[in-house]
């Protein structure tokens, strides 16, 4: 079974990470983002079913005050390439996700299973770990192009997708 | 006296182990520096202890978030054993990813710790005033204090219900403030903790956690200032361990 | 053969032996591919994929650095300046006469080392980090090392493994050193480059230096060793090619400094698993980068299995458990494993190796460089017991083979051999290089009087001292590097008693850091680092000198000590195929000779990183840094209770400048503000500076200098307005009681014609120091500084060395206020308006 989680912050409270992004692409010399959301992403692939994922999702993922989670049969986000950007007014909201190249250190995901076994899931055979950001604002495609390849993502290590 | 036991406990990542230990003993305790894996396995337990420290440093990297891998170790793995040794009035103190621990376990009023508001991770000095009205029993005396934080994950955040019990229960221990002793912003709040809070303890008294390092200010030289002001010989931080080793030879 | 492929060189020709070399990222010359093919032909067959790779590894430039120990033709052209105090008698005309220098290392920077033959230096330039005396039961070791093009790639995860891999440096020093500090030292391009300016597949120096920092910031933190010192250097010349250094500081028990492996011992493996990952790095380092260079050599670190690896290690240290351990850096198991079975032989077991994941051939196991990876040698009765300390703590361990007594370099996959090389030609059959140097010296015109001044009337006549001052504070490589000092944990361990940010505010810039590392005792070490790529560009003779100056000026004034200090080299170098690039190369490590002789400060540890080119493929030519050398210096004091900091302390307190100021501006930060290039390049009198640099010592150590700071980048100005804001108090400075000088070849004393107060203010003349002393103890101080002798006593003959004047006063108004040398106020700033001139540009 794989499973995808995302893990943001609940309506009100501050994302300092969001923060920073958004003023690193005003650095990049792009005007016009108007709000930047960010999210932890987490591929699970084995043996476990959804109870056990809400169970690490809650204890582990998480946290309790200030996130919340979402959980997604099987990885469509990431696999999904036909997604377009969506338009609202002269606002147009990006999603972009970035995720380390095969072979790449990922020390989070060792620790995700090792919190698991804690949390006693023992089925868990990988786990990938990844980014995933929200850009709204008035940006083109080469613009955003522009914020993975120069801020968001580097090539010799990640590999990104643009939604 | 019989000198108190202390057990600091290390993991994975933990990196501010030995300067505890040493505060411990500059306070007259007798310390050991224990594995978590020994706890687990049975090697050794909690028992004899009268003290429990959970030290600074990024408990297996602090991977997913701060010191929440350690915390569920703690109570998934040793739970019967903490609270035991909790309900039976011993002290626990947690410093920087201790606290963030011991938050995280649930052995302190329902809330966390979060990115701070900077987005990155700061080492400065800090002024502390202590609003605690006695309950919390390692900062007995002491009324105002200058120590360092160092961390990345320190902002304190609660609900408004939680907030309200600490206060009412006198959990709150230590606020960030100014040079004169007033609340402010950053950098005085270094991380945009909730009414600047730095430190929290229980209902009881007993277990505290703070994001400040009395540890790394136990002498006048590690002062950022001891070239430019006249100091006691002693750091400001000394006094934290101290109250607790006086309290476990009196009390427990 | 199954697992293995073998290649056909024995009946390659020169073409093709060409060919196998660089597609196979060989980095192998010619004359070294022959050098292999005779080993060959003697045995009678073709090497495998396994021995052609451990050969490459092994004779990397990064491993065995052959520039520095081949053969040098060196040329001079043109006319050359010695030190002051004998340059008459080396200026000489048209130089042509050639020297060949065998082994420049030997001949420069190890020679005085040997030459000094210090006590207290335990162990030099053969282990993984030069060792010192602490004290009666301790040692003090010291590396720095650089990665450079990972950290051009991939900011992040090059920096992070870059400090991973200095770490485990220390920690495979003789039987292991516990890591006590961090320094970091970084070059870049400017960060307000603009991005259409940018060279294509390059990455913006504001984005590698953001990522570089959050690198050390999350391995150094991880492994909570405090980041306690460093610099930041910003020059265009770094844009495609940025500079990371990282040291780090251990102590260890005296009986520990040395390893022996013997015969029959097991190699154990300890930490991280083997990847893909970083296959190459050793050999990638030798090739300039390109847009598409191959990316496997770049890897992220995990801390958490390093810090977990130290913790068990120095645990089987103390006990005696094994015989000799070295890290896995370069060359991964390959150099390690060589390296500790150079005299007897080794023989391993390739698929023992626990892998990340399946799929690894022979020889990528074998020169993979996945980070946090130790091998140690372990007699086998202890095996039992040390595996045990290793699973307590959930590290992975593993017996990859034994230390044999063959002499002979054995592989074996799968029960089948793949390696088999004679120890002595894995590590001596190397050919050693020729190679031409010629140096053309640039112009150094007698500098012009009053040429700045013209040019200053000219170009920026509008702008007044002041707005200089604040140009020069707001300049990257001068302005507060607060924003970076504090993402790092730089008082982890408890033992940070001069701290990076000083002062009453805690942000002004410290000289050096000095570091308490036992919790029992108040000896300490004082760190500094000095460095200067502009002085570089104009004469790397006077560029090594002037970094060595820099580097034992920032400890001395700190509190350090001279006779006590030593040193670490690290050189960043363009080319040593390039005959210019290479003289260059030859003079700084002359100077290395000479200063470290005239100080009294041996090297004890160095590295050099060579080709430091990037092929700009829009324009097609090589583009090279400026030739840079890194002086780093550790001193042990008695008591950290004697230390300095830089920030002043109380009004009415003098301000003495101590040593000679020239018109020496080439390279100046005042000429980068002001976009003029030449002119003359700092110097050093190195006899002068040191008799100066003991008597501050002796002053500081009786307790009466409140505060010091050297002056450097900026000159005298940029030094007094740095320490009024740090102690947040104003200063009057006068120029007219600066000593200023002229070269001795220029004779004679300064004209008044010489004497301009910009060149005052902003020359970055050496050996130079602020003091701030307390009125009553006037007398005490000038007494040291005089010596026994007069004044006018000669330097042979043991005369004070320098010169030294009040130039002016602590003032308890917040302004900084300087009189020019008609006496009519030139600055009248206030502090924090200067303060903030210099806080403002890196604070992101």
């Amino acid at each position: 079974m794989e499973w995808m989680v995302e893990i943001c912050y609940k309506p009100g409270f501050f994302n300092a990470q969001a923060h920073a992004v958004q003023k690193d692409i005003e650095d990049l010399g792009i005007s016009g983002v108007k709000k930047v959301r960010t999210a932890q992403l987490y591929s699970i692939e084995g043996n476990i079913g959804e109870p056990e994922l809400k169970l690490l999702c809650g204890e582990l993922l998480a946290d309790k005050i200030t996130q919340q989670f979402r959980i997604n049969r099987s990885s469509f986000i990431v696999h999904r390439a036909s997604a377009n950007s969506k338009t609202e007014g002269s606002t147009t909201r990006w999603i972009i996700e970035v995720w380390y190249k095969k072979g790449v250190t990922d020390a989070v995901a060792d620790t995700v299973i090792k919190g698991a076994v804690d949390l006693g899931i023992k089925g868990i055979d990988t786990v990938k770990t990844g980014f995933k950001y929200e850009i709204s604002g008035g940006l083109s495609s080469e613009q955003v192009e522009r914020i993975c390849r120069g801020l968001l993502a580097n090539k010799v290590v990640q590999e990104y997708k643009i939604q | 006296m019989k000198k108190a036991k202390v057990i600091v406990l290390r993991t994975a990542g933990t990196n501010c182990d030995r300067e505890t230990v040493f505060a411990f003993q500059a306070a007259g305790a007798d310390v050991d520096l224990v594995h978590i894996n020994e706890l687990i396995q049975g090697g050794k337990n909690l028992e004899p202890y009268k003290i429990l420290a959970l030290p600074g440093g990024f408990s297996y990297g602090d991977d997913i978030a701060a010191g929440k891998v350690l915390a569920n170790e703690l109570i998934y793995k040793l739970r019967q054993d903490i609270r035991k040794f909790v309900q039976s009035g011993k002290l626990v103190i947690g410093i920087c990813n201790g606290f963030q621990v011991l938050v995280k376990t649930g052995l302190l009023p329902h809330s966390t710790l979060t990115f701070n508001d900077s987005g990155k991770f700061e080492d400065r000095w800090v002024y502390l005033k202590n609003v605690n009205r006695n309950k919390c029993v390692f900062t007995r005396g002491i009324k105002g204090i200058y120590l360092p934080i160092a961390h990345g994950e320190g902002k304190f955040v609660t609900d408004s219900k939680t907030l309200k019990e600490l206060e009412k229960n006198d959990g709150i221990v230590f606020k960030y403030v100014d040079g004169k002793g007033r609340e402010a912003g950053y950098p005085w709040n270094p991380n945009g903790s909730m009414d600047g809070i730095a430190g929290i303890c229980n209902k009881e008294g007993n277990v505290f956690g703070m994001m400040p390092h009395p540890e790394r200010f136990l002498s006048r030289y590690q002062h950022p200032h001891w070239q430019r002001e006249k100091l006691p010989e002693e750091g400001g931080g000394l006094k934290i361990f101290k109250n607790a080793v006086q309290f476990a030879a009196r009390h427990l | 053969m199954e697992n293995v492929k073998i290649i056909d060189i024995l009946g390659a020709d020169d073409t093709e032996l060409t060919r196998i070399s660089k597609e196979g990222i060989l980095s192998l010359n010619l004359e070294e591919m022959h050098a292999i093919m005779d080993y060959f032909r003697k045995a009678a067959r073709n090497p495998t994929d396994v021995e052609l790779e451990t050969l490459a590894q092994t004779w990397s430039e990064h491993c065995v650095h052959k520039t520095f120990r081949g053969i040098i033709e060196y040329q001079e052209q043109s006319t050359v300046h010695g030190p002051r105090s004998t340059e008459k008698r080396r200026t000489t005309n048209d130089l042509r006469r050639t020297t060949i220098i065998d082994n420049l290392l030997k001949q420069t920077v190890m020679k005085a080392t040997k030459e000094l033959d210090k006590k207290w230096c335990i162990s030099v330039f053969k282990d993984n980090a030069g060792i010192i005396e602490f004290d009666r039961d301790n040692a003090v070791a010291f590396k720095i090392e650089t990665h450079n093009h990972p950290s051009a790639l991939e900011p992040y995860g090059g920096a992070g493994t870059g400090i991973g891999g200095v770490i485990r440096d220390i920690l495979g020093v003789g039987l292991g050193a516990k890591p006590i500090m961090n320094t970091d030292i970084f070059c870049f391009g400017f960060p307000d480059l603009p991005h259409e300016k940018l060279p294509g597949g390059v990455l913006h120096p504001k984005r590698i230096c953001k990522g570089v920092v959050a690198g050390v910031r999350d391995y150094g933190n991880r492994m909570g060793i405090p980041t306690a010192n460093g610099a930041v250097i910003f020059d265009n010349g770094f844009v495609c090619n940025p500079l990371v250094y990282c040291g780090t500081v251990g102590i260890m028990p005296k009986d520990k400094c040395f390893k022996e492996t013997k015969p029959g011992d097991l190699i154990v493996a300890v930490g991280g698993r083997t990847g893909r990952d970083g296959i190459h790095g050793a050999t990638f380092s030798s090739v300039e980068l390109a847009k598409d260079t191959e990316v496997s050599a770049v890897q992220i670190g995990n801390p958490i299995v390093e810090k977990k690896a130290t913790d068990v290690i120095l645990q089987a240290r103390d006990k005696n458990l094994y015989n000799a351990i070295t890290d896995c850096g370069a060359g991964g198991f390959s150099s390690a494993v060589g390296e500790m079975g150079k005299d007897i032989g080794a023989r391993v077991y390739l698929e023992r190796a626990p892998l990340k994941y399946a799929g690894l051939t022979p020889w990528e196991i074998w020169v993979s460089e996945a980070q946090e990876r130790m091998v140690l040698a372990v007699p086998p009765h202890k095996l039992d017991e040390i595996m045990a300390v290793f699973k307590a703590e959930n590290v992975e361990a593993t017996v990859l083979g034994e230390f044999t007594n063959d002499k002979k370099l054995v592989l074996l996959y799968k029960g089948e051999k793949v390696c088999e090389l004679e120890m002595d030609f894995l590590h001596d059959g190397v050919p050693r290089f020729r190679r031409k140097a010629v140096w053309d010296a640039p112009e150094t015109r007698p500098p012009r009087l009053c040429r700045g001044e013209v040019s200053l009337r000219r170009g920026v006549g509008a702008e007044n001292p002041e707005q200089i001052l604040k140009k020069i504070l707001s300049h990257p490589t001068v302005a507060s590097k607060e924003w970076i000092i504090r993402q790092y944990d730089h008082e982890v361990q408890a033992g940070t008693v001069l701290k990076p940010l000083q002062g009453k505010e805690n942000d002004g810039p410290g000289d050096a850091c000095v570091i308490k590392p036992l919790f029992r005792s108040n000896r300490g070490i004082v760190i500094s680092n000095g460095i200067n790529p502009s002085y570089g560009k104009l004469d790397p003779y006077w560029m090594a000198a002037s970094a060595i100056d820099e580097a034992l000026r920032n400890n001395i004034c700190a509190g350090g000590s001279l006779e006590k200090c030593a040193l670490l080299d690290n050189f960043c170098w363009g080319s040593p195929e390039k005959p210019g690039q290479l003289a260059g190369l030859v003079r700084a490590s002359q100077a290395c000779y000479d200063m470290a002789k005239a100080y009294g400060t041996p090297f004890i540890s160095g590295k050099d990183s060579l080709n430091n080119e990037y092929f700009d493929q829009d324009s097609g030519k090589k583009i090279s840094i400026p030739p840079t050398l890194l002086i780093s210096a550790i001193s042990v004091i008695p008591d950290i209770g004697k230390v300095v900091s830089m920030d002043l302390k109380s009004p009415g307190n003098l301000i003495y400048l101590l040593g000679e100021t020239y018109d020496e501006l080439g390279g100046s930060i005042y000429y980068s503000v002001n976009g003029l290039n030449g002119g003359m390049v700092p110097k050093v009198n190195p006899g002068k500076a040191a008799v100066m640099m003991k008597k501050l010592q002796k002053a500081i150590r009786e307790g009466i200098v409140r505060s010091c700071h050297d002056c450097s980048e900026g000159g005298l100005a940029v030094a007094a307005a740095e320490m009024a804001f740090a102690g947040g108090l104003g200063a009057e400075i006068q120029c007219q009681r600066v000593n200023v000088s002229r070269p001795a070849s220029v004779g004679g004393q300064a004209t008044c014609q010489s004497l301009r107060n910009d060149m005052i203010l902003f020359s970055e003349s050496n050996s130079r120091f602020l003091a701030e002393v307390k009125p009553k103890n006037r007398r005490k101080f000038e007494k040291i500084m005089n010596g026994n002798k007069s004044p006018l006593t000669p330097l042979s003959k043991g005369g004070n060395g320098g010169i030294y004047s009040v130039i002016g006063k602590v003032k308890k108004d917040k302004r900084f206020k300087v009189y020019g040398l008609n006496g009519k106020l030139i600055i009248n700033a206030d502090i924090y308006e200067l303060k903030e001139a210099w806080q403002k540009t890196l604070r992101w």
